[in-house]
């Protein structure tokens, strides 16, 4: 018998305490700064272009092959505006099957894509889970705006072993970035 | 014709050699070694249990394996579990692996009463994949045997109850095989 | 005269499950009844089949700790443990101390997490419903601690061969330092509320005997062989990573029966808490992983590592080609699949209300038996 008044003191004292519960449509809780929403594509301010070239290696690392990519000559490379020389054509990103595992965004070896906040992008139809290149720029671009992305390091190459058309100072334009 | 096959297997095997010396080359710089483990005492004494048995001993890092033939086996297995200073009682994993031409069975024992382990191994072709069945041994071993009889094939004698367990009835094939092929996936819904 | 059933006893076969709240997740039983009594028990598993390890068969090294962390969907730090060690020791690789700290930390954490999820829903299995709303704010703070550094609350993919992904966020220690006294405080709560309430003690007491013999025969591991009075817990027998440095004790049960099962996996989560705070002592500063490796190229050979998880002993059994990025074979030997195979012997002669108990505290995850 004591022991079942001692369990009615305990549910007793934390009658009076302050809920530890929200009601979630109308509140959320608050996101940690390492969390993994869906993988978004980052934009350059800079050069006015996407980070990501195409170049595939997310693609072949994400466990449920949700990734989508191709790969074309960059435009602005020829007038020496960009030093990516190949960009990033078409990308497609099946959210719907999507893991969050975070293996594409380590495998990346341009910063080009980074794990947003978003989690909550559930639509009426399979089509629509399908992200395009563009819708996946703005959610990128948003999430540079609230400061989740800082662009990458200049990377120090010995000019040596830079390209012969690319000449070592000009290899490296978010050396000035920084 | 001939020539351009020739040059292809020679590429392969150039490609193969490139790959191993930088496989060998990222453990030495990554300071990863193989590890030395002690050798271990245990080997005496199963060596000493199993002398009059065709078996084989050795101690790969730090486990100490016994491979026995098809015959043998429950013979091994009653030893290393019935002998005082050995005491295997433990199951610890009893898996499968296929190797193509053969199945190799493996049975993983520790003993709660003493700090060893080891490693019973045995290999059945796969045509004709029977083993006879350890439950008498350890009880424990039942759902492992049914496992390894779904997904493998394997048929084991003796065992009381060899109905499917992981998989659905009048599944076809034994999917860790290595012959069998993962059936594409239906797109859309209802697939 | 022909209406008139017959007073003649009649066996009655119940089916329980695939899906039913007490099953913890899919799992069938055929229950044949006499009377009240349970005289026969046949079990099914596979409802949550995924092929798990012939998917690792196609998957490189890397990308299969995502998968391992859809195994035991509660404890998913503890079954990435596993795996990475099985390759760390086909490779030959050490792991920076560091790492390995922070592996026993949130290993334990999620130990703990795991704990109170059985303690919650031990309590609704046998019409409790109030703890499971204690545990699960518990929980919550625990989650949110995962989430804080691997950034996701579940499917974690944290761990690394040779470390791992990220070093612990700033103000993790310290933060979680003034959260364990507060977890002390509500695991206390949560034992006021059951541990020794009348009719808990009644409905749980002698109830689900399993006998040290059969626990042993069924290779039961972890909790529940611990409350069959066998003191063996892989962190002792066996002890990988940094547990020889640690301190803590194994808590043992006498009678093996529900409330034992209960009892011991309540003291785990004070022995981990407690592991946490050395280790919070202990940490020092250092790298958290070896060189990042994109490829593993493991050599060939093969490892069986087993590790303790909440629910016992979780085994990886890793073959290896020379020269793969994907392994030869995956097997997996999980503890709940071991303690789901005595289950047959413990329902027998039990009263037919009391499966729902003996299902609650051996505190199985489907995930992991099926796999
Ligand atoms: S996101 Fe990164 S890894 Fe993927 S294609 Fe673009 S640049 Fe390559
Ligand atoms: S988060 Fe994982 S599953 Fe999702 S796209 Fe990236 S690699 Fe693929």
């Amino acid at each position: 018998m004591i022991s079942i008044f001692r369990g009615l003191i305990t549910t007793l004292k934390t009658t009076f305490r302050r809920p530890v519960t929200v009601q979630y449509p109308s509140t959320h809780l608050p996101l940690t700064p390492r969390y993994m929403g869906f993988p978004v594509l980052t934009w350059d301010f800079k050069i006015q272009e996407p980070y990501c070239t195409g170049c595939l290696v997310c693609a072949r690392v994400c466990p449920t092959d949700v990734i989508t990519v191709s790969m074309k000559d960059n435009p602005k490379a020829a007038n020496e505006e960009s030093h990516r020389r190949k960009i990033v054509n078409d990308f497609k990103l099946d959210i719907s099957n999507c893991i969050l595992c975070g293996l594409c965004v380590e495998f990346c070896n341009f910063d080009a894509i980074i794990m947003s906040d978003f989690h909550e992008e559930g639509s009426l139809t399979r089509v629509e889970q399908d992200l395009p290149l563009v819708t996946l720029l703005d959610m990128g671009k948003e999430m540079q705006d609230k400061g989740k992305f800082t662009p990458p390091p200049p990377k120090k190459r010995p000019p040596a072993k830079a390209k012969k058309d690319e000449p070592a100072t000009d290899a490296d334009p978010e050396k000035q970035e920084s | 014709m001939n020539g351009n096959e020739g040059a292809e297997d020679q590429k392969e095997q150039r490609r193969e050699e490139a790959l191993a010396r930088g496989a060998e080359r990222r453990r030495q710089r990554e300071g990863a070694t193989a590890k030395e483990y002690p050798p271990s005492p245990l080997i005496q004494s199963i060596v000493k249990t199993l002398r009059h048995l065709s078996v084989d001993t050795e101690q790969i890092m730090d486990e100490v394996i016994v491979r026995t033939d098809p015959e043998s086996l429950i013979e091994t297995c009653k030893l290393l579990r019935e002998t005082a200073e050995l005491e295997f009682t433990y199951l610890r994993c009893l898996s499968a692996v296929d190797y193509v031409e053969n199945i190799e069975v493996v049975y993983h024992l520790s003993s709660l009463e003493h700090p060893h382990k080891t490693v019973v191994k045995t290999q059945v072709p796969t045509e004709s994949a029977e083993l006879p069945s350890v439950v008498p041994i350890w009880r424990g071993a039942d759902w492992h045997e049914r496992e390894v009889h779904d997904l493998f094939g394997m048929a084991f004698t003796n065992h009381p109850n060899m109905s499917p367990l992981l998989l659905f009835d009048g599944f076809e094939g034994f999917p860790l095989r290595k012959s069998y092929k993962i059936p594409e996936q239906k797109e859309g819904l209802g697939g | 005269m022909d209406n008139i059933p017959s007073t003649e006893p009649v066996e009655f076969m119940l089916n329980v499950g695939p899906q039913h709240p007490a099953t913890h997740g899919v799992l069938r039983l055929l229950i044949d009844v006499d009377g009240e009594r349970i005289s026969q028990v046949e079990t099914h598993i596979g409802y949550l089949h995924r092929g798990t390890e012939k998917l690792c068969e196609g998957e490189t090294f890397s990308q299969i700790i995502s998968l391992f962390d859809r195994l035991d969907y509660v404890a998913n730090f503890n079954m990435e443990m596993s795996y990475v060690m099985a390759v760390e020791k086909i490779l030959g690789l050490d792991v920076p101390i560091r790492a390995e700290y922070i592996r026993v930390v949130t290993c334990e954490l999620n130990r703990i997490a795991s704990h109170l999820l059985f303690y919650g829903t031990l309590g609704l299995d046998i019409g409790a419903m109030t703890p499971v709303m204690y545990a699960f704010r518990e929980r919550e703070a625990l989650q949110a601690y995962f989430e804080s550094v691997s950034g996701a609350r579940m499917m974690h993919n944290f761990f690394r061969v040779g470390g791992v992904k990220e070093d612990l966020p700033e103000g993790f220690l310290e933060s979680l330092q003034s959260y364990l006294p507060k977890l002390k405080q509500a695991v206390q709560e949560c034992d006021q509320l059951l541990t020794l309430n009348d009719i808990f003690l009644e409905r749980t007491k002698g109830v689900g005997i399993l006998e040290k013999v059969d626990a042993v025969d069924f290779a039961v591991s972890g909790p529940n062989l611990r409350a069959s009075g066998v003191e063996h817990d892989i962190r002792r027998t066996e002890p990988y990573s940094i547990y020889p440095n640690l301190k803590f004790s194994i808590p043992t049960g006498t009678n093996g029966d529900s409330w034992d099962r209960y009892w011991v996996r309540m003291q785990e989560i004070q022995e981990s808490i407690f592991i946490i705070e050395q280790c919070i002592d202990q940490i020092e500063p250092g790298p958290i992983s070896g060189r990042t490796r994109t490829v593993i190229r493991p050599p060939k050979g093969e490892a069986y590592v087993r590790t303790e998880s909440p629910r016992g002993d979780f085994g990886v059994y890793l073959v290896t080609e020379e020269n793969k990025e994907q392994p030869y074979r995956i097997k997996m030997r999980s503890p709940s699949f071991c303690s789901l195979m005595a289950l047959e012997t413990m329902l027998q002669g039990e009263y037919l209300a009391d499966a729902v108990t003996i299902l609650g505290t051996l505190d199985f995850i489907m995930g992991e038996v099926d796999r």
